[in-house]
């Protein structure tokens, strides 16, 4: 008699694990399209909403398809991507000095704190008319709204982070002979910039979402002017396209950060 | 080779008004040897250390090092932590260099880093991220980054209380090899009675409530030192003593509320 053991072709468990997140993912996937293809039928056998049929998922999915192969989504989420990234650049390039101050000066930090819980706490589409009254263009404006959204969460990280550096390793530095400069290049740095990461992803998030009504304001050009103009003429297909792919496109960057944060951070066993 | 270190009516409070956390400590050990120090939770071991080092300023008196007055940290008086207190986000090997880089020692560092790694007997391990090492191997890394700047004297502040028993035997051994090897005076404080007997050419018992000198015992025994040897119980014994009466010293004096830092508390010797 044979004993040996029959060696049965077993699939690996992290391929397992893999696929069966994916299940999860394509089930909830399905379900919003469920949600959506429901309402849109309700939409379109109710005789008071027929002409919103567009919103549904058979015509707006081919819609969406279409702005993508043209060039039509390219073109509105082009100058968008621009007025992000050039407001995300402002917010990075004020915040993060500002927040190393913070974080380093507990003086400053009580001067600042109340004036700063209290800024964040504004709505950055409350500035708009400060923004077209201050900025010669409208890009000027739309940038600064964004500015104004994407401030706050990489100032914040950015100060709680120097804060929580681990006292000894600036003890380490200054044995070492670190000058000033080199403190901040090898320790302070490194350090903070998983924070600072997270802190732009929070901030991309709130910047992404500010865009869209931002975008309203007097440009002619966007994915916020792009679903004005879809609602003025009429396109609900194209609208709801839009609202689509505006959701794909933020979903895209997020997961740019994310995948960034990983590169970069160091902390969490990388 | 090696430096002397004259500690000169040493005093030191946190607060201008507060009692002094360290009074009148004065001590002078000779180049090349090495001073363990122990005493209860909380005498100003720490404290005295730091200012050893430069890291704190002493409200009073002095400590110099070669004769050269220490003002603020140098390389050349290196101070090694309970924690490795590596940097996470550089290797191992961009650890060992962080003192030649600050120092601007770049000349010839890599092979400077690669001996000192080969030293500790981490030669492989040079890519590795500090995360990735055993604690007694990252302790081995801050040597090794202490050892890099070719420093007279090391501050050790309980070294090597995190690690387990046979890794710190180890480590205390090579630690005085390597000490001995290149002529640099140790400072070493310490919990572990048998570790000041091992590594110490003198031990310091240090009391509290102003910490103060109580007693200095000599260990005239050959290294390497072995526990199991009557000599060296004989000292233990010895040196428990010293200590129990530190202590209970300690507490007479904070039951009565009399500070006591006169030469009368000194426990002479049997
Ligand atoms: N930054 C500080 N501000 C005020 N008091 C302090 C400060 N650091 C230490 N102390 C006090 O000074 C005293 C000595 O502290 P130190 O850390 O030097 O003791 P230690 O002998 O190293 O103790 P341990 O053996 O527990 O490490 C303690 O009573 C402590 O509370
Ligand atoms: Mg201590």
């Amino acid at each position: 008699m044979n004993l040996q053991p029959v060696s049965t072709p077993t699939v690996p468990p992290w391929l397992l694990s893999r696929l069966r997140d994916l299940g999860y993912t394509l089930l909830g996937l399905s379900l919003l399209l469920s949600v959506w293809w429901l309402g849109g039928y309700l939409i379109a056998n109710e005789p008071t909403t027929q002409a919103f049929a567009g919103f549904a998922p058979s015509a707006a999915l081919p819609e969406a398809w279409r702005l993508i192969v043209t060039g039509v989504l390219l073109d509105s989420a082009l100058p968008s991507l621009e007025r992000i990234f050039f407001g995300l650049l402002w917010a990075a390039l004020v915040a993060v000095p500002v927040g190393i101050l913070v974080g380093v000066s507990s003086v400053l930090r009580q001067i600042t704190g109340f004036s700063f819980q209290l800024l964040r706490m504004v709505s950055p589409l409350a500035w708009m008319p400060v923004a077209v009254l201050a900025f010669s263009t409208w890009d000027g404006a739309i940038i600064f709204l964004i500015f104004m959204a994407a401030v706050w969460p990489i100032l914040f990280s950015t100060a709680f982070a120097v804060q929580r550096i681990d006292p000894v390793y600036f003890k380490v530095a200054r044995n070492l002979g670190a000058s000033p400069w080199a403190n901040l290049k090898r320790l302070v740095l490194p350090a903070i910039t998983p924070d600072i990461l997270a802190g732009l992803r929070l901030s991309l998030g709130v910047a992404w979402i500010v865009l869209v009504p931002a975008e309203y304001l007097g440009v002619t050009s966007g994915l916020g002017y792009a679903i004005n103009d879809a609602r003025d003429i009429l396109a609900y297909d194209m609208l709801a396209a839009l609202v689509l792919l505006i959701g794909v496109i933020g979903y895209t960057l997020d997961a740019i950060l994310v995948a960034l944060i990983r590169h970069f951070g160091w902390q969490r066993g990388a | 080779m090696g430096a002397s270190i004259q500690i000169d009516k040493l005093t030191h409070r946190f607060h201008k008004y507060a009692t002094p956390v360290i009074r009148d400590f004065s001590l002078e050990i000779s180049a090349g040897q090495s001073l363990a120090i122990i005493g209860e939770s909380g005498c100003g071991k720490s404290t005295l250390l730091h200012m050893l080092a430069g890291l704190t300023q002493p409200s009073g008196g002095c400590v110099r090092i070669q004769d050269k007055r220490v003002c603020r940290p140098h390389p050349e008086w290196n101070m090694m932590f309970q924690s490795p207190a590596l940097y996470p986000w550089l290797s191992v090997e961009q650890n060992v260099a962080l003192g030649l880089e600050f120092t601007g020692q770049t000349r010839g560092l890599k092979a400077r880093v690669a001996e000192m790694l080969e030293l500790v007997g981490l030669a492989e391990r040079g890519r590795a991220r500090p995360h990735d090492l055993s604690g007694g191997q990252q302790q081995r890394v801050a040597l090794a980054r202490s050892l890099a700047v070719s420093p007279e004297v090391i501050l050790l502040d309980e070294p090597f209380s995190a690690l387990d028993a046979f890794t710190r035997r180890a480590l205390q051994r090579e630690v005085t090899q390597i000490a001995h090897d290149h002529g640099i005076t140790l400072v070493l404080v310490t919990h572990d009675i048998d570790e000041a007997l091992i590594m110490a050419d003198q031990v310091a018992v240090m009391g509290r409530n102003p910490g103060t000198l109580r007693s200095l015992l000599d260990v005239s025994l050959a290294y390497p030192r072995d526990p199991k040897e009557p000599a060296f119980k004989a000292l233990r014994d010895e040196l428990m003593s010293r200590f129990h009466d530190s202590v209970s010293l300690n507490s007479a004096v904070t039951a009565c509320g009399v500070a006591a830092d006169d030469g009368s508390c000194v426990v002479s010797s049997a």
